[in-house]
């Protein structure tokens, strides 16, 4: 079981590595940083209702840490960390309020707290409030890429459920 | 739908809609005319964009104290853009020129900040 659990982690981490990297190919939807759909939250809010909260976690800051050094951008690992930790962390606490058939509920905080955890770090990093300018645009395209991501997940969990019932009424 | 999820939904809504109404406002044309260039949250530069050469594309090569640069223009109409930087995203340079009050041009990387400010009038 153990080993099972494992091997399904480390394939989550590797596809979300993949969305993550594939992202970075597209071309930026706007001038504005941070503006993107993050589909490798696609993961994340999968593993958030599939896996413990130590397991998610651990998913999370590997493909972080992966995902930065991957891309280069080491100076954006810290944008990314905080960005992604306070999400998981909103997500997780939210989990117990939000039942499963309403994960793209969960997935638009997700991504409100994601928001609201790289201002902070800009905040941090430029000693400036002028980056709160971003922050409204930042969260309504956030909200609509958080539904989007939220749903593909609910999708992949629906597909997943039925497929096993199936198998289990075959055998 | 349980009640958490009807809160959870509200409250979702309501942080959408603000955020809108609060971007549509930030984005609003610049009534002034001052400029402000901050670098790590020291002021370098402050002046009125109305008092230079509406033909004449003029300079500003900042350093930052990390080896970078940001090569600041001042060009036709009177506008502020950046339009050269070593960092490796660019996003200062692709944000083009500052256009509202709300929104600054901001070049993380070398913590450079250009916004419109209230003309020093008062001080004066």
């Amino acid at each position: 079981m153990k080993t099972k659990r494992l091997a399904e982690l480390s394939m989550l981490t590797a596809a979300a590595l993949i969305m993550f990297i594939v992202e970075l190919q597209l071309p930026d939807l706007s001038a504005i940083q941070g503006v993107k759909l993050g589909l490798a939250n696609i993961f994340t809010v999968y593993a958030v209702y599939r896996f413990t909260p130590k397991e998610t976690f651990l998913l999370v800051l590997t493909r972080i840490l992966l995902g930065s050094i991957f891309a280069g951008k080491i100076m954006a690992m810290i944008y990314s960390l905080a960005g992604g930790m306070l999400c998981l962390l909103g997500m997780l606490l939210l989990k117990k309020v939000i039942p499963i058939n309403y994960m793209w509920l969960c997935s638009i905080f997700g991504a409100i707290f994601h928001n609201t955890g790289q201002i902070a770090a800009a905040i941090a990093i430029t000693r400036s409030f002028a980056v709160v300018a971003n922050y409204p645009i930042l969260l309504v395209t956030g909200c609509i890429a958080g539904a989007f991501t939220g749903l593909c997940a609910q999708f992949v969990v629906q597909r997943l459920t039925n497929t096993t019932l199936k198998k289990e009424k075959d055998e | 739908m349980t009640k958490g999820v009807k809160i959870c939904l509200a409250v979702a809504v309501t942080i959408f809609i603000a955020a809108a109404v609060s971007a549509l406002w930030l984005y609003r044309p610049a009534e002034s005319t001052w400029v402000e260039i901050t670098q790590d949250g020291k002021v370098l530069y402050k002046f009125d964009l109305a008092t230079f050469d509406d033909e004449q594309v003029q300079r500003i090569r900042i350093d930052s104290p990390d080896g970078g640069y940001n090569i600041i223009e001042i060009g036709e109409g009177n506008t502020i853009r950046i339009s050269e930087a070593d960092c490796p995203d660019k996003t200062c340079v692709k944000t083009g020129v500052l256009r509202s009050e709300g929104v600054p041009i901001v070049c993380l990387p070398h913590k450079l900040v250009i916004k419109y400010t209230d003309s020093p009038e008062v001080e004066k």
